[in-house]
């Protein structure tokens, strides 16, 4: 035999076959069974009261399911109710104020005159300010 | 593969008929695995034993990762290294061919003449075999008789892939060297 692939088909051809007698079977399965049941009881044995009452149960198994999604849900739902609602920084009657002194700009002057009053807000502000009172920036600038 | 997923699914929620059908489907294979590593019946069918009474314990937490006889195989194979381990010392010949493994025999062809031909291949195969290495004789029974990937055996024996493949091209080239002097002499 000169390469490889003769060496391994005469080891794949050379696999023996053999058969278990009934000693063995019945050996090897009394000793599993035996195994089985013992590990079974164990676990079973291990169990609380309620857990194995709830797991032996199929409808039991089924109620319990429900009542956590249930109860999952709810605890989502409540928790979504007592989110903070995002409020504007300013109520309403600001925004009023706001656009109604652009508009007096617009009237006034036009696009140069709207485009003054931004620069000017805009050095009163400085970079994200919100500590500015809207009286402080309509001051100058509201068309008066 | 899948009718072995779907086994293993029933054995772990504690069916015996699930694990006798196991039991059925691989006996045979891997105690013909465990008498080529060993070449003792007596030991091999003690390894089979274990390895299913061991399998047996897992019940309810067994995790099935890649195939059953791949799993199964590295048993027997790790229980045989154990066993042979023991076996160290003892003085195993190469014409050494026990009457028990030619009695547990099975006829695969259809006549007398084949069944002998079967046998006396498989003998002188053990034969060979026996003058490996325990490690290369091991890799090679797991690829080439229980069809193991060279990886499969790696991960299943926490071996490099390397070193796996080297044991199988070293083994191989022993069994080379062996057939050819025979055959010269």
């Amino acid at each position: 035999m000169k390469n490889f692939d003769e060496i391994e088909k005469f080891v794949r051809h050379g696999k023996p076959v053999v058969k278990t007698n009934r000693q063995l079977d019945k050996q090897t399965l009394d000793d599993s069974y035996a195994a089985i049941e013992e590990i079974i009881s164990t676990s079973k044995g291990s169990k609380s009261g309620i857990l194995k009452f709830v797991v032996q149960n199929k409808a039991i198994k089924l109620l319990t399911a429900a009542a956590v999604i249930i109860v999952v849900i709810s605890l989502f739902l409540d928790r979504e109710r007592q989110t903070p609602e995002i409020t504007t920084p300013y109520p309403q009657e600001t925004k009023l104020i706001s656009m109604m002194s652009l508009r007096l700009s617009y009237q006034r002057g036009g696009f140069d005159a709207l485009d003054q009053q931004f620069r000017e807000t805009l050095d009163v502000l400085g970079p994200r300010s919100s500590g500015v009172s809207m009286k402080e920036l309509l001051e100058g600038t509201n068309g008066s | 593969m899948i009718e072995d997923k779907k086994l293993v699914w029933k054995f772990n929620r504690g069916s015996k008929d699930a694990f006798r059908r196991i039991y059925e489907k691989y006996k045979n294979e891997l105690l013909g695995l465990a008498v080529t590593l060993l070449r003792e019946k007596s030991i091999a069918e003690d390894v089979v034993n274990d390895v299913f009474v061991s399998f047996a314990g897992t019940v309810g937490a067994f995790n099935l990762s890649g195939t059953l006889k791949g799993y199964l195989s590295t048993c027997v194979a790790n229980c045989a290294r154990d066993r042979n381990r023991l076996k160290v010392g003892q003085n195993v010949t190469a014409d050494f061919m026990p009457k028990a493994f030619i009695e547990a025999m099975d006829p695969v062809s259809d006549g007398p003449p084949e069944y002998a031909i079967d046998c006396e291949q498989s003998g002188r195969l053990m034969d060979l075999l026996a003058l490996l290495p325990y490690e290369q004789r091991e890799v090679i029974v797991l690829h080439l008789h229980q069809e193991m990937r060279f990886r499969e055996i790696a991960e299943a024996l926490g071996l490099s892939i390397n070193t796996v493949q080297s044991r199988y091209r070293y083994g191989l080239e022993k069994l080379r060297t062996i057939l050819n002097s025979t055959v010269e002499k």
